[in-house]
C-alpha cells in the first residue's frame, strides 16, 4: 500500500515537472514568434494595416472606411472623427498627416450617385497643395490636378482658431470675428488655387494659372462645344485679352 | 514517513494549482492579444486584401500573379493582363466593391526589347480611367503624362459582358467583323471614350500640352519638338491647324 503510493507520488512528481518544462518552451516559443524577422503569407484579409517606425509613430496606413483615421499632427487626432477615409493617409517624420489616396463611391436608392478619387501632397503643417483628384456628382465632374498656396499658419493653430469661434454666441461679435478668420492674413488668403489642369462641372477642358490670390490670369480652354481660346485676366475676372481660333 | 508523504502531496497539490494558473493567465493574454493590432517588423505577402467589416473589399496590394480580376456592377471579369503585360500593385475599389482605380507598375524585358509601364488611375463611377498618370515604353518609345479622359454614363458592364463573348470567340472574319460593329454601335451612341487633356512626352519627343473637344479631337495645343522648336497651335475639328503662333511671330 505504502509503495504504491511513493510509486504514485514519483509519477506524479515526474508528470509535475515534465509538463511544467513543455508548458515553459510552448509559452517562449509563443511570445518569441512574432520576433522573427520575416514573416511570410500567401494572402491576408486585414481592415486596417499601420506602418510604424520603431518608436510607434504613425508613418502610413492602410485601411478600409470604418477603420480610416481622421487628421492627426504630432500623433494626436484632431479636427474630426475618423471612419470616412477609406484607401492610405502619409504621416511625415513627426507622425503629422502629409497627404492621402483615398476613394469612395456609392449609388443612393434614389438613383444619385456620388463619387471622389483623390490623391494629395500636403504643405508641412497644413493641408494639401498638390491634388489629383476625380470628383463626381450624379454626372457633374471635376477631374485633374489642382497645385494651392496655403497660408504659412500651422493647421493646429487654425481649427483652435476655429473651435473658438464656433463656440461664441451667434451674434455681430462672432459675424464679424469670423470675417477676419476667413479674411486674408497680410498678403495671404489661407488657401490659393494657383494651378488647374483638367475638366470642369462645365465640361471645359482647361490649364488654368493664377496669382497669389487665387485670381485666373492665365487660361487656356476648349469649351463644351469645342470652341478654343487663350485668355489674359485682370484681378476682377475680366477677359483683357483674347487668342482664339481666328487672328 | 506517512507525514513526508504527506507533504509530497500537498506540494504537488500547490505545484499542480499555479501551474494551471498560469495556464489560464497566458491562454486569456494570448486570446487578448490577438484583438489588438498584431505586430510583425516585416511581413512577405502575396496579397494584402483590405476588408470593410461585412467582407467587401476596398483594396487589394498584390504581386501580378494575384491581381485580381476586374469587378465591375458586382461581378467578377476575367478581362485584365489581355495585353500580356504582368502589371502588379494596388487596385482600389469603391464603397459597392467595384473597382474605382489602381496604382500598377510592370517592366520586363522581351524578345524585341523592353517593355514597361506605370499607371495611377482613377475612374469613373461604374466606368472606367477618367483621370491617370501614366509611363508607357516599348522598346524605347515613351509616353509619360498626366491625362483627363470623359467616359460615357452607361455602366461599363454593358462593355465588359460584350467584350466577354467576343473575347470567347474564335480568332477570323466573324469576330472582327463583330469587334467592328461592336464600335460601330458605341460610337453611335457616343459612348467612347475622349482624351480631353494630356500634359506631358509623346513617343515623338515632343513635350506638349493638349486640350481637346467633348469628342477627343485636339484644338488647342501648347508643344516643343524634338528640335527645340515651340508654338501654340489652334485646330478645327478635322485636325487642321488654324493658327500657329510662335517666337518668331511679329506682334
Amino acid at each position: 500500500m505504502d509503495t504504491r503510493l511513493r510509486r504514485d507520488v514519483r509519477f506524479l512528481k515526474l508528470y509535475a515537472a515534465c509538463s511544467t518544462a513543455a508548458f515553459a518552451v510552448l509559452a517562449l516559443a509563443a511570445f518569441r514568434q512574432p520576433k522573427a524577422a520575416n514573416t511570410k503569407f500567401e494572402e491576408i484579409d486585414v481592415e486596417r494595416i499601420n506602418v510604424v517606425e520603431k518608436d510607434g509613430k504613425l508613418r502610413l496606413v492602410i485601411s478600409n472606411r470604418e477603420r480610416s483615421p481622421g487628421p492627426i499632427a504630432y500623433g494626436k487626432p484632431f479636427g474630426y472623427a475618423g471612419g470616412s477615409r477609406p484607401g492610405m493617409i502619409f504621416f511625415n517624420d513627426e507622425g503629422s498627416e502629409n497627404g492621402g489616396l483615398t476613394f469612395t463611391g456609392k449609388q443612393g436608392a434614389d438613383g444619385k450617385y456620388a463619387s471622389t478619387v483623390h490623391m494629395s501632397f500636403d504643405q508641412f503643417n497644413e493641408d494639401q497643395v498638390i491634388v489629383l483628384q476625380y470628383a463626381d456628382e450624379n454626372g457633374v465632374q471635376r477631374k485633374g490636378l489642382s497645385i494651392l498656396d496655403r497660408a504659412n499658419v500651422p493647421i493646429l493653430d487654425l481649427v483652435k482658431q476655429q473651435e473658438a469661434l464656433q463656440k461664441m454666441p451667434a451674434g455681430a461679435a462672432k459675424d464679424s470675428a469670423m470675417k477676419k478668420f476667413l479674411e486674408p492674413r497680410p498678403g495671404e488668403p489661407l488657401a490659393a488655387q494657383r494651378l488647374f489642369f483638367g475638366r470642369d462641372p462645365s465640361k471645359a477642358a482647361l490649364v488654368v494659372l493664377s496669382d497669389k490670390m487665387g485670381h485666373p490670369r492665365l487660361r487656356m480652354s476648349v469649351d463644351s462645344l469645342g470652341k478654343a481660346s487663350l485668355d489674359f485676366l485682370d484681378a476682377s475676372g475680366k477677359v483683357m485679352r483674347s487668342i482664339g481660333e481666328q487672328p | 514517513m506517512e507525514e513526508q508523504l504527506r507533504r509530497e502531496i500537498r506540494r504537488l497539490r500547490r505545484t499542480n494549482a499555479a501551474a494551471i494558473g498560469l495556464l489560464v493567465i497566458v491562454t486569456a493574454s494570448a486570446f487578448v492579444q490577438a484583438r489588438a493590432p498584431t505586430k510583425f517588423d516585416e511581413i512577405d505577402v502575396g496579397r494584402i486584401n483590405v476588408r470593410e467589416p461585412d467582407g467587401r473589399l476596398r483594396l487589394t496590394i498584390s504581386n501580378h500573379t494575384r491581381l485580381p480580376e476586374v469587378v465591375v456592377g458586382g461581378k467578377s471579369y476575367p478581362l485584365r493582363g489581355g495585353t500580356g503585360v504582368k502589371s502588379a500593385g494596388l487596385i482600389f475599389f469603391n464603397d459597392e466593391g467595384n473597382e474605382d482605380g489602381g496604382l500598377v507598375w510592370a517592366g520586363s524585358h522581351t524578345a524585341g526589347g523592353h517593355e514597361a509601364s506605370a499607371a495611377l488611375t482613377f475612374d469613373q463611377f461604374d466606368q472606367d480611367e477618367t483621370v491617370s498618370i501614366e509611363y508607357g515604353d516599348q522598346n524605347g518609345r515613351r509616353t509619360a503624362g498626366i491625362s483627363v479622359m470623359d467616359r460615357p454614363e452607361e455602366p461599363i458592364q454593358i462593355f465588359a459582358e460584350s467584350a466577354m463573348v467576343i473575347r470567347a470567340m474564335p480568332d477570323g472574319p466573324a469576330k472582327d467583323d463583330r469587334m467592328r460593329r461592336f464600335r460601330a454601335s458605341m460610337e453611335a451612341r457616343g459612348a467612347l471614350p475622349a482624351q480631353r487633356f494630356f500634359a506631358g512626352k509623346r513617343p515623338d519627343k515632343s513635350s506638349t500640352v493638349m486640350l481637346a473637344d467633348r469628342k477627343g479631337r485636339a484644338r488647342l495645343r501648347l508643344s516643343v519638338d524634338s528640335l527645340g522648336s515651340a508654338r501654340i497651335e489652334f485646330l478645327d475639328d478635322s485636325g487642321r491647324v488654324t493658327r500657329s503662333l510662335t517666337g518668331t511671330d511679329a506682334r
